[in-house]
């Protein structure tokens, strides 16, 4: 499709950077300051936008991935079994065309079952359901820092790779 | 002391409980549109005429800064005299990155003054039927957040202070973190506030139960990291073997000092405010967003001192021993409620149009991925 949503966003950026925000009155400081942080962001989502469908494939096969591990071999009371009997239906239906849809899915149920499990699963499924989660966790959150690395808020921005290499990396590492 | 039930999960301060309720009842609706000064200008005439003040409001200007409230500066100009004062103007949007309460704000700034340096309070206008949105006006107070040539990021993250600075107010922030701990919250007229039971884990279990119910309600996708967090922090829940008051929000960014003197003026921003256990206000400081690091890649409270530094002084000045493992705890819930805060609060107003700059709260709210690394690092390791 032509314009691509590429030169479509970049078109915004010119409109914005050169014609707009030069003629917003400086004493507006809100005018001002929102502004700023709409070319921000618009930039930071035309540089993620060739990486969206990759990214939340990763972020959806390690949820699918997780999810697996911990419906099995389920053994406590009613919540936390209709919990995982829930999270094994997101596993079998889950959107194959819609990464990003399916993530949410996965990760509601995945939550869903961590609340049930604390209430009444048998101690040595939760403990297999916590470790997993808490080590789900902690790559989703190395993906998310790195796919927010350019909005200047990570604490230690230095030991992340580029969006391109997360991208094209093994999702459980 | 007996211990409290760790599923009383509506067990939390009365005011605060009721704030929440009415949040949630109003949430669905949009369009929430910035204020204007002529809008803002006539609502101060008339709440100002009904505190039976002859000045009137002008000159009224946004201010910048700040993450959760409408801000205006102001001149209160006296008809007769001519003479002016400076006040300031902090009034809730529909929505925000937190939800807090004005006239609870103004209560306990009110009783502060002779603790340490605070904004004196004005006028109130608690349930917003003079500026169509509760509204506290306070002094204007001179001073800065940060050196004037130094580098800061939004709302104040990422500032860096200086060594010259630094010497001057480690004491300071020090001293009145310890002063505002030992205010004698019993002798204040506070009936905003309740005092969790000495001896029992309800201080903390009242901070566990608002946060978690934040989180519910604002939640606009599913976060498997901080429902595992609400539940350790459950099952984990410290005794608070003396509450005291804690301003909530103790961080660089919150204070204000001359930067000639480098005296401290004023403490800001006491919206959260409350009574707790007082590892609480100590792990607000140590969040990683809100320090800097020094050239060995060490970590500087408040942009100035590194943590053992501020944990030995606090301790020295307040003969209170610092217990790890509640530490721990604190620290964990800390990280927990900055995650909420930007993760669903800020990223639902920014989504509803419910505040008056949703692209900023658009943006800060990804910085909940750097709060949420905190919070791995915290939890990786230990016993899931």
């Amino acid at each position: 499709m032509t314009p691509s949503i590429e030169v479509r966003l970049t078109s915004v950026l010119h409109g914005l950077r050169d014609a707009i925000i030069p003629a917003i009155n400086p004493d507006e400081a809100l005018a001002v300051e929102q502004s700023g942080l709409i070319l921000a962001q618009l930039s930071m989502l035309l540089l993620q936008l060739p990486y969206a469908d990759r990214y939340h494939r990763l972020c959806r096969d390690d949820a699918r991935a997780t999810a697996a591990v911990i419906v099995d071999g389920a053994a406590g009371g009613l919540r936390s079994g209709a919990a995982a009997e829930a999270l094994a239906a997101l596993l079998a239906g889950a959107d194959a065309d819609d990464p990003h849809a399916g993530y949410l899915a996965l990760a509601g149920g995945i939550a869903a079952l961590t609340i049930a499990a604390a209430e009444d699963a048998e101690p040595g499924w939760r403990a297999r359901v916590d470790s997993a989660v808490l080590a789900f966790s902690s790559r989703q959150n190395r993906r998310e820092r790195v796919w927010f690395k350019d909005a200047g808020f990570d604490p230690d921005p230095g030991e992340l790779p580029d969006l391109a290499t997360l991208c094209m990396s093994n999702p459980r590492l | 002391m007996a211990q409290l039930k760790a599923d009383s999960r509506g067990d939390m301060e009365p005011h605060l409980l009721a704030m929440l309720d009415a949040k949630h009842a109003r949430q669905g609706k949009s369009g929430y549109k910035p204020r204007e000064a002529q809008d803002v200008t006539e609502r101060l005439g008339r709440l100002l005429g009904a505190h039976g003040v002859q000045g009137q409001a002008r000159n009224v200007r946004r201010m910048g800064g700040g993450a959760s409230k409408e801000q205006f500066l102001f001149d209160l100009v006296d008809p007769a005299g001519g003479a002016a004062q400076q006040l300031v103007l902090r009034m809730d949007p529909l929505e925000g990155i937190i939800e807090t309460c004005r006239t609870r704000e103004a209560q306990l700034l009110g009783m502060m003054g002779g603790t340490v340096p605070v904004p004196p309070v004005a006028f109130v206008d608690g349930d917003g039927r003079y500026m169509g949105q509760p509204a506290m006006i306070t002094g204007f107070v001179r001073g800065v957040t940060k050196p004037r040539d130094s580098q800061a990021g939004l709302s104040g993250l990422g500032t860096v202070i200086g060594e010259r600075a630094s010497a001057a107010l480690i004491p300071q922030y020090l001293d009145n973190l310890v002063a505002i701990h030992g205010f004698d919250f019993a002798r204040a007229a506070l009936s905003t506030y309740a005092v969790p039971q000495a001896g029992t884990t309800q201080a903390a279990l009242w901070q566990l139960n608002f946060w978690e119910r934040v989180l519910e309600d604002d939640k606009i996708d599913a976060s498997p990291l901080l429902t595992y967090t609400a539940c350790w922090l459950r099952e984990r829940v410290p005794v608070c073997t003396v509450p005291v008051t804690l301003h909530g929000d103790y961080r660089l960014g919150n204070f204000m000092f001359d930067e000639d003197t480098l005296e401290m003026t004023a403490i800001l921003d006491w919206e959260l405010a409350h009574i707790g256990d007082f590892h609480e206000d100590i792990t607000y400081s140590l969040e990683p967003l809100f320090c800097s690091r020094d050239a060995q890649g060490q970590l500087l409270v408040g942009s100035m001192m590194p943590v053992r530094a501020f944990l030995d002084g606090y301790s020295e000045r307040s003969g209170r021993v610092i217990d790890p493992a509640v530490l721990h705890w604190y620290h964990v819930l800390t990280s927990f409620k900055l995650s909420v805060m930007n993760f669903a609060s800020g990223a639902r107003a920014a989504r509803d149009g419910t505040n008056h700059q949703s692209a900023f709260l658009g943006y800060l709210s990804a910085c909940h991925v750097g709060l949420s690394g905190t919070l791995c690092r915290l939890l990786v390791g230990d016993g899931a």
